[in-house]
């Protein structure tokens, strides 16, 4: 470091009085932060049109060799997705779902989003580690057969979504990964065979759950940093017009 | 909920998220210090400061769902601020100088008092830094200000500003530059 660097460094200065920024902002706070859904933060009304718009671009994966492998590039911090057979576990066929909760009692805790497509959900559950989560879950109904998996017709898991996994998955060879975007998110849709799914363990080990089988899954990480995972017996289609109708 | 320790800064801000808007205030007392000295570099201004700081702050609470937990809050929450405090500046069409005093001794501890030449000597070299610092531009007084005056680290000031680590490298050695030939030193 030059002199010059050191005498600025220990220049001590005269600055203005910091005034209560605190005080000031904490009156202007109104409504919880993310409960407003980023596409409607004062924008013009064409480009919420723009955004609301399906884009959907697919790029169906080749089928790996069967080493295992982290497949770091598909780009979500929240969601490991390792190239190899699921090993669920018998100890891991429970769902893992929290305390059952009501839709008000949740919202308390996160910005739930509902498909509008589907209405209010049968039941809601809320988990508070590693991070806070909460499951909604839709009983089977025409259009949503039941999941050998789950139980239910559709179960749509909202969690915030953050730089080190909190979702491990694993894809063997039966089973295709496509890249989607949905409302310009970028998402992921795993379908074909069964794969492994499994939450991180909580108590900061670092470690996953046992796994369980999980079907068809659409992954979406929304730009307000929600995760939304959609799982049941749906295809691709029907998977994008259910996340795409969230509110 | 009982909690026996002071929350965690990742707890606050998971807190916040959920609307709690005393989590959120206890945020900005932490860091509105740093991010109003920022401003009033950037601004010249402290009650543009004061404006730009505030705004940036409500700012970072509705995006707060949009920060990922784990990275460091206070760049993030400083890039806000100077984003703002430079609209604020473009918007009013000023081009303030920036007006810093030195503060009383800033001698390093453990030194012997200098004798009253010696002290004035140095009162005149940090005042002419300082005035020399206040005629430079916008962009060069502000990567000197973080790096030095508010001491935030090279990532830090890199995230702060929105350039690569390797820009503020650059920016810095030229700024530093700029300021020898105001005060009248030999590069």
């Amino acid at each position: 470091m030059s002199d010059l660097e050191l005498e600025l460094r220990e220049l001590a200065v005269d600055w203005p009085e910091t005034p209560d920024i605190a005080g000031a902002v904490s009156g202007r706070l109104t409504a919880p932060p993310a409960r407003r859904p980023w596409w409607r933060v004062d924008r013009p009304a064409w480009q919420v049109a723009v955004v609301g718009v399906a884009v959907i671009i697919a790029v169906v994966m080749a089928v790996p060799p069967a080493r295992s492998a982290v497949l770091d590039w598909l780009g979500f911090g929240s969601v490991r997705i390792v190239r190899e057979e699921p090993r669920p576990s018998r100890f891991a066929s429970a769902l893992g779902l929290g305390e059952p909760v009501t839709l008000e009692q949740a919202r308390r805790r996160f910005p739930v989003l509902v498909p509008a497509e589907l209405g209010e959900p049968d039941a809601v559950y809320l988990t508070d580690e590693p991070s806070v989560r909460v499951d909604l879950v839709y009983r089977e109904r025409p259009g949503l057969p039941s999941s050998s998996n789950t139980g239910a017709g559709l179960l749509v898991t909202e969690l915030h979504a953050v730089a080190e996994p909190l979702i491990e998955k694993t894809v063997g060879q039966g089973s295709e990964v496509t890249r989607l975007t949905v409302g310009g998110d970028p998402a992921f849709f795993i379908s074909g065979a069964e794969h492994g799914f499994a939450y991180l363990q909580r108590g900061g080990t670092g470690a996953f759950e046992p796994q369980r089988l999980a079907g068809n899954t659409l992954l979406v990480e929304r730009a307000d940093g929600v995760l939304l995972r959609f799982e049941g017996e749906i295809d691709r289609d029907e998977a994008v017009r259910i996340a795409e109708s969230v509110r | 909920m009982v909690v026996g320790r002071p929350l965690t800064e990742h707890e606050l801000v998971e807190r916040a998220r959920g609307g709690d808007g005393a989590a959120y205030a206890a945020l900005v007392r932490d860091h509105e210090e740093t991010a109003f000295r920022i401003a009033y570099v950037i601004c010249g201004s402290a009650a543009d400061a004061e404006e730009a700081a505030q705004e940036a702050f409500v700012k970072a609470y509705n995006a707060l769902g949009r920060f990922r937990l784990g990275e460091p809050l206070r760049p993030w929450l400083l890039a806000i601020v100077a984003n703002e405090a430079r609209n604020r500046r473009r918007s009013a069409g000023r081009r303030t100088a920036l007006a810093l005093r030195a503060a009383g001794e800033g001698r390093p501890a453990g030194e012997a008092a200098p004798s009253p030449e010696a002290a004035l000597l140095a009162g005149e070299r940090r005042a002419a830094l300082l005035e020399g610092l206040g005629r430079l531009g916008e962009r060069d007084r502000t990567v000197i200000a973080c790096r030095y005056l508010l001491e935030l680290s090279e990532a830090e000031t890199a995230a702060t500003l929105g350039v690569r680590p390797g820009t503020v490298k650059s920016r810095l050695s030229r700024a530093l530059a700029r300021l020898r030939e105001e005060v009248g030193e030999d590069v």
